[in-house]
């Protein structure tokens, strides 16, 4: 009896054990494929491929057209989209395992692809971007913002394709501006002068101005003032929170705050900021573009139609905006990166950046812009027009250009909120740099 | 006399409900209100019911899959801890094994992050991402100590002498288990159920993790009301209501057993 039993233990363990030796020899028949001579979509027909994706509205324009793609590759493709936290933490779970089955998924480079370049998890594309036969003859890569292609770039190679292309920008309410007489800002002096002059005209019913002031969330916007005046988040490889071009950075940011915006402003982040705006109660917001679409929704906004648009006023140092983007990256133990490239491209191809963009998602394309579709179709042509000057003179650097990068955005956090509480901005600014040097000694 | 002492029972009672009642009431009106109604501020007490929410709730997505999804883990995962977790708390509670006890509480109070990753190891490995067999299992680990501790408490309050006249009447020990020591815990056994399904009902991480497409439960689809620049709030409370009505249901049923079981575990611990 013990021995039945052990026996059958025995097959059962072993059976076990044989399932992913199986399994694995199964995929590497099915990877020696036909050699494949000239570009055609069918050559990965068969095949499937995992897709990982953050609910945005980009991938609401292409979910329902992935049956298109399946048609016409003969790949199946699984899309599994997550909401962005979870979405963050469900694939670094599964990187950090190194067993994920996932071909392909988002990455906003410029807050995750140096800690993804260094764990090895993207895989370098430039193979694939030279291949004749995977790379489609109509993709045009040179069509793609250099910008937007340059941010997915580790020591010369591509990591990543984009999908959009976002800035931020000044936008205000023409209503409340043309109540109190005030012209669109084009230096910091004006921008808080018309703050000023808008809150104390209307006693205070409304905000001169309102942006991000929750800690980390805040600093986003916060660097395009921090570069504008001069400063930079690293001096050589220190911590720059510290130089009098930061202090007056920061100072100027919590002042307009403190002094013109919400109570609320330590509190808030994009979703709060925007809001108050939509609802009419604060002239002006400095946040990301991809927001007009809500801004301009007369079902969700209350300043539809009223909204100018304008890149942010010039500092000391000028106007310096940034650029940053959502794209498309593959996982470097992907057993389907010819199939997920091809995915890629097609996902990122001309037509879609073109219906992207009449939906008011901001494309990386040169061609949707320069399009007559959109040129006849668009609504808002000062978006247009402030988010291609804002491209022009914008900087691809918005986070600390380092791994640790929450833990950096965080201290810089913590000086903007001492500055919008009216504390000791230089006290906590140079807490905030040793706090940084620290991080990044310890790293 | 009486009646101010009543008065004031009700009173007291009345305050220490108002609070997780106004919670729920207030997740119930914002189901009830549209996208504009719910961004107002001040927030609005009178407006328009609108039920559309709830209709979406239905209407995208797979909301009764993800609801199946849940239910089929929920009570796999706690069935399978009764069958596993009351023989094993009668063996604790009858030769005084309380120093096990305490090992498996410890199992299920370590973080479950830092069990994510080796599971999602072994369970890509064997193929059973995104199955119910890997969302249960891993459920068992909230479940099944939860129950072999309350059990515990119930199994020690059974007099030795109710087993063995049972035993000299003839039964077999598994006759006397089953027959006799089970239901005279039952109440208990609701208990531990109800409570455990509960946590593995709400459970979120696990289910993010070791789900997909086909068995995502109901914790994870709610956030599909959370899109990258904006939330419906509406759609969310909906979802949020919806999803709390099976643990409603399953309280108010048992409510009667599971009082006499929460009370007398209070004493015994």
């Amino acid at each position: 009896m013990k021995r039945t039993i052990m026996f059958f233990t025995m097959i059962a363990l072993i059976a076990l054990l044989a399932f992913p030796i199986m399994a694995q020899g199964q995929q590497e028949a099915e990877d020696a494929g036909p050699e494949v001579v000239g570009f055609d979509w069918q050559s990965r027909s068969g095949e499937t491929i995992k897709i990982m994706a953050n609910k945005h509205p980009w991938v609401d324009i292409i979910e329902p057209k992935i049956g298109e793609f399946e048609a016409m590759t003969g790949i199946k493709v699984e899309l599994a989209v997550y909401p962005e936290d979870q979405f963050r933490t469900k694939r670094t779970v599964e990187m950090v395992s190194g067993a994920s089955d996932v071909d392909v998924f988002m990455l906003m480079p410029g807050n995750s692809l140096a800690q993804y370049y260094q764990a090895g998890w993207v895989a370098p594309l430039d193979d694939l971007m030279a291949s004749e036969s995977f790379l489609w003859p109509e993709y045009d890569l040179d069509d793609i913002f250099s910008s937007a292609l340059d941010a997915g770039v580790k020591e010369d190679k591509h990591y990543t394709i984009p999908i959009l292309l976002e800035t931020s920008l000044l936008s205000y309410n023409k209503e409340i501006f043309e109540k109190y007489d005030v012209a669109v800002p084009t230096t910091m002096e004006e921008l808080e002068a018309a703050a000023k002059k808008i809150y104390e005209g209307s006693n205070g019913q409304i905000y001169g101005i309102t942006l991000r002031g929750k800690k980390a969330a805040a600093t986003s916007q916060w660097v395009d003032f921090l570069h504008s005046f001069g400063g930079e988040w690293l001096e050589g490889d220190k911590s720059g929170l510290g130089t009098e071009a930061a202090i007056a950075a920061t100072d100027y940011y919590g002042r307009l705050l403190r002094l013109y915006g919400p109570k609320s402003a330590p509190s808030n982040s994009w979703y709060e900021a925007i809001s108050i705006f939509m609802q009419g109660k604060a002239a002006m917001v400095y946040d990301a573009s991809v927001f007009k679409p809500n801004y301009e929704d007369p079902t969700k906004s209350e300043v539809a139609g009223k909204v100018g648009y304008a890149v942010i006023p010039a500092g000391p140092a000028g106007s310096i905006p940034h650029i940053s983007n959502w794209a498309l990256s593959l996982y470097s133990k992907s057993d389907n990166k010819e199939a997920a490239w091809l995915f890629v491209q097609w996902a990122t191809s001309k037509d879609i950046a073109l219906e992207g963009l009449l939906a008011g998602i901001p494309s990386a394309r040169n061609s949707a812009w320069d399009s007559s579709e959109f040129k006849d179709n668009d609504t808002t042509p000062e978006w247009t027009a402030a988010s291609i000057a804002s491209y022009e003179v914008a900087s691809p650097i918005w986070n600390p250009p380092v791994i640790p990068v929450g833990e950096c955005r965080d201290a810089a956090g913590s000086a903007i909120v001492a500055s919008i509480l009216g504390e000791d901005v230089r006290a906590a600014s140079l807490a905030a740099e040793k706090t940084m040097n620290d991080i990044l000694a310890n790293q | 006399m009486k009646k101010v002492q009543k008065a004031a029972f009700y009173g007291a009672v009345f305050l220490l409900c108002i609070i997780p009642l106004f919670v729920f009431l207030w997740m119930f009106m914002t189901g009830l209100k549209t996208q504009a109604d719910n961004l107002a501020i001040p927030p609005k007490i009178f407006f328009t019911p609108t039920m559309q929410n709830f209709k979406s709730v239905f209407d995208q997505g797979h909301f009764f899959k993800y609801l199946g999804n849940s239910a089929i883990v929920a009570l796999f995962s706690v069935g399978i801890a009764l069958l596993l977790g009351l023989p094993a708390s009668y063996g604790i509670a009858k030769y005084r094994m309380r120093k096990i006890g305490l090992v498996l509480l410890v199992a299920r109070m370590v973080p479950f992050i830092s069990y994510l990753i080796p599971w999602f190891i072994i369970f890509r490995a064997l193929g059973l991402v995104d199955t119910y067999i890997s969302l249960i299992t891993t459920h068992l680990i909230i479940t099944l100590p939860f129950v072999i501790w309350i059990m515990v408490n119930f199994f020690e309050g059974v007099p030795a002498s109710l087993e063995e006249a049972a035993l000299i009447d003839g039964c077999s020990p598994l006759q006397a288990f089953v027959r006799i020591l089970i239901p005279v815990v039952r109440n208990g056994i609701f208990t531990a159920s109800v409570l455990s399904f509960i946590f593995s009902w709400n459970q979120f991480l696990f289910s993010l993790i070791l789900s997909g497409n086909r068995t995502m439960t109901v914790p994870v689809a709610v956030f599909q009301f959370i899109s990258y620049e904006e939330i419906n709030w509406g759609g969310l409370a909906a979802a949020a209501t919806v999803i709390t009505v099976p643990p409603l249901i399953m309280t108010v049923f048992v409510q009667k057993y599971m009082i006499k079981g929460l009370t007398s575990g209070a004493v015994k611990g």
